[in-house]
């Protein structure tokens, strides 16, 4: 994990070298390229409070620097859009509606409790509201993992197929793999 | 472009149901005209990326309720031209003949009011001309040799583990059928559809045409025979005189326009199908629009093995095995697969399964690499208690979105827990650690029975409705059983059945 700093800045140029290679389809590099580009802004859907308590939930969720990896804002844009993943639990109210109840359950101090009181706190979120949990972790951790920074940290490569792949065996290392993956100074 | 004013034949969606009927029709020299209401995707636009796919599903928001509430959007609902077929896995294996005659081998289900050799016919039709690619020999069901035109695509890591563990335990295993390409092919009115790349996406949408999504197949073929497609078109409503349709409206691009049809076409999936005619008013006089909602039984078992997977890679479904097709005290049965998984769904369906968070999270995401999956696709039987509606809640169109009740029945329950311990059974035996199961449902079917009683289904054998005289529904909420098969190839087969039908119709001077 030596390279988890400078992976995780969206110029770095070992990332930059990958994405803008012919290993990237034209419309793939497009989709990486413009999410590493997308800054944080302020939040529209939330107030400015819920915001921030949305993102402390969010890191000790699916841990991440806000900095680097926007994922609450990115939460807070879909809601504002008013983007659906084409289902939800009829249980629950709509999806903004829903994330806010599970924030006013969390205790007044979570925010300047210590590691494990939040621990404690969204433990036991996740029994009393386990299908807004669900939905909540399960939306941070799409925008942490379609992250090509967080993909290359699992040494996954698979977008790097503009030239498909011939090893897909057990145990085989695609030649094109490993040229991404060197690109990407993650030679295994 | 001219908007068409008459069409002797609308097809509402242009998936499975709706693709191979229209491709029939223009080459039988009918004025056919679809309307889908996503847009184009084709193949040089697609990303390696899931979330810059959302594009091909269906993302209105569905409401799902019951004990087992069905995941819908990239679970199982597509969107654009080609339908559900942009993302299904390309896994096409046939139904078998007692699939259709449940009821009659279990007193449980429902019986199909149609042979299986009718289905047969249409079968060795869709598979050459998709392009299916599969073993010399199936070793299950009739008629298993030298079915496929070409020889299978390579096993990926999943399928190597599954083939050793199912060695292991005595369960035959043979390379899966899956309708994409192991060498190029040419196609009529697309062109030379080259071999796959493996680049294991398919769920995400082919960048290449190799997968035979109907775009690139039986929609391209309807085109070069002279049928127009209109993406972007949304249907709002019906006009009626007695017991006929006159034709269609649709939205687009913020306009509204009508098209007279002398036949509709209804080809929206088990979801959409049923809620326009519940929203419309439509052939429902035996109220059952909407009941014997079904979906596949699909526990997964997933499991992290020392040797390197890397999961992304390759067809996801290369393996298949159906020695459970029957299984003692079991009402049907279901079909074992291999699967590869890309790394946003697993990472989620992780979550989601698992409950996990935290630092455990990313722990276990370092060993994506490592991970492979077996999946079941079995039979579900239709309950009273499984069921579409419309809700109370308004979706952008000012239309009620749909409330989807689903909860298994004891069979269900039975197949799943057979088929999970089989599975850890068979991941064991093949060398996982920490093997974990994800509960899920898949694919939406039924809602609109087919049936020769117009008292207990909505319409008859050919998909014509009974209450009304020129409307037909061809997709998968007419199945009156789920089949232990995955159903693409079986509503492409009544797709063409109907299409038939209705050129028999159309030498009668009936249409």
């Amino acid at each position: 994990m030596s390279d988890q700093t400078s992976s995780s800045d969206p110029f770095s140029p070992a990332l930059d070298r990958l994405l803008s290679s012919s290993q990237l389809t034209g419309p793939t590099r497009q989709a990486l390229q413009s999410r590493l580009h997308q800054r944080p802004t302020a939040p529209q859907y939330f107030s400015v409070a819920e915001f921030a308590l949305l993102e402390q939930v969010g890191v000790g969720l699916v841990p991440h620097d806000p900095k680097a990896f926007p994922l609450a804002a990115r939460i807070d844009a879909r809601l504002q859009r008013g983007d659906s993943d084409g289902w939800r639990y009829d249980r629950l109210p709509p999806d903004g509606q829903a994330y806010r109840q599970l924030l006013a359950s969390l205790p007044a101090d979570f925010q300047t409790t210590d590691d494990a009181g939040r621990h404690a706190a969204l433990t036991q979120a996740q029994h009393d509201h386990p299908q807004i949990f669900e939905e909540l972790l399960a939306e941070l951790t799409e925008g942490f993992y379609s992250d090509p920074r967080n993909q290359l940290n699992i040494g996954y490569v698979g977008f790097a197929d503009a030239q498909g792949w011939t090893a897909t065996g057990l145990d085989q290392l695609d030649p094109h793999e490993l040229e991404a993956l060197t690109l990407a100074g993650k030679r295994p | 472009m001219s908007l068409p004013t008459h069409a002797e034949v609308v097809v509402i969606g242009t998936g499975a149901g709706g693709a191979p009927l229209l491709a029939r029709l223009a080459q039988a020299g009918v004025k056919v005209v679809a309307l889908e209401a996503g847009v184009r995707h084709p193949p040089k636009g697609i990303a390696t990326d899931e979330v810059a796919q959302a594009g091909i599903f269906w993302m209105d928001e569905r409401l799902s309720a019951g004990e087992d509430p069905i995941a819908f959007g990239r679970n199982n609902s597509g969107k654009g031209v080609g339908g559900s077929t942009l993302h299904y896995t390309a896994y096409t294996p046939r139904a078998h003949p007692d699939d259709l005659r449940l009821f009659s081998e279990f007193g449980q289900g429902a019986d199909w009011p149609l042979e299986f050799s009718e289905l047969e016919k249409q079968y060795r039709q869709i598979e050459p001309f998709l392009g299916i690619s599969g073993p010399a020999e199936y070793p299950w069901g009739p008629d298993g040799k030298d079915r496929y035109r070409h020889p299978p695509l390579p096993l990926n890591g999943a399928a190597e583990l599954m083939a050793r563990g199912c060695e292991s335990l005595g369960i035959r295993t043979s390379a899966a059928p899956n309708a994409a390409l192991s060498r190029p092919q040419q196609q009529e009115g697309y062109g030379e559809r080259p071999a796959c790349t493996n680049r294991g996406f398919c769920q995400a949408g082919c960048s290449t045409g190799a997968k035979a999504s109907l775009d690139v197949t039986y929609l391209a073929l309807a085109e070069h025979h002279g049928a127009q497609i209109l993406d972007d078109s949304y249907v709002t409503g019906f006009r009626r005189q007695g017991d006929r349709l006159t034709g269609v409206e649709y939205l687009r691009g913020g306009e509204t326009y009508f098209l007279a049809a002398d036949v509709v076409v209804l080809s929206a999936g088990a979801v959409e199908t049923p809620r326009m005619l519940l929203m419309h008013g439509l052939a429902n006089s035996s109220g059952q629009v909407g009941r014997n909602f079904m979906a596949h039984t699909g526990v997964q078992v997933w499991g992290q093995f020392p040797e390197m997977t890397r999961p992304n890679k390759g067809i996801p479904g290369s393996l298949i095995s159906e020695d459970t097709h029957r299984v003692e005290g079991l009402v049907g049965g279901y079909l074992l697969q291999s699967i590869g998984v890309m790394p946003v769904t697993y990472a989620t369906q992780f979550t989601r399964g698992t409950g996990t968070w935290g630092q455990a999270l990313h722990d276990h995401m370092q060993g994506y690499n490592h991970v492979a999956g077996i999946n079941i696709l079995g039979d579900c039987l239709p309950y009273d208690h499984n069921y579409l509606e419309l809700s109370d809640e308004l979706d952008a169109h000012g239309f009620p979105k749909p409330r989807i009740h689903f909860t298994f029945g004891e069979n269900e329950k039975r197949i799943n827990a057979h088929a999970e311990a089989l599975m850890r059974r068979i991941w064991e035996a093949a060398g996982a650690q920490d093997i974990w199961a994800f509960p899920r449902a898949a694919h939406t079917i039924g809602t609109a029975r087919m049936g020769t009683d117009p008292a207990s289904s909505v319409v008859d054998p050919y998909g014509k409705a009974h209450d009304l005289d020129n409307l037909y529904i061809s997709d998968n909420s007419t199945f009156p059983s789920a089949l232990s098969a995955n159903p693409a190839l079986t509503i492409m087969a009544l797709s063409l059945r109907t299409a038939e039908h209705l050129l028999e119709g159309v030498r009668k001077g009936a249409l």
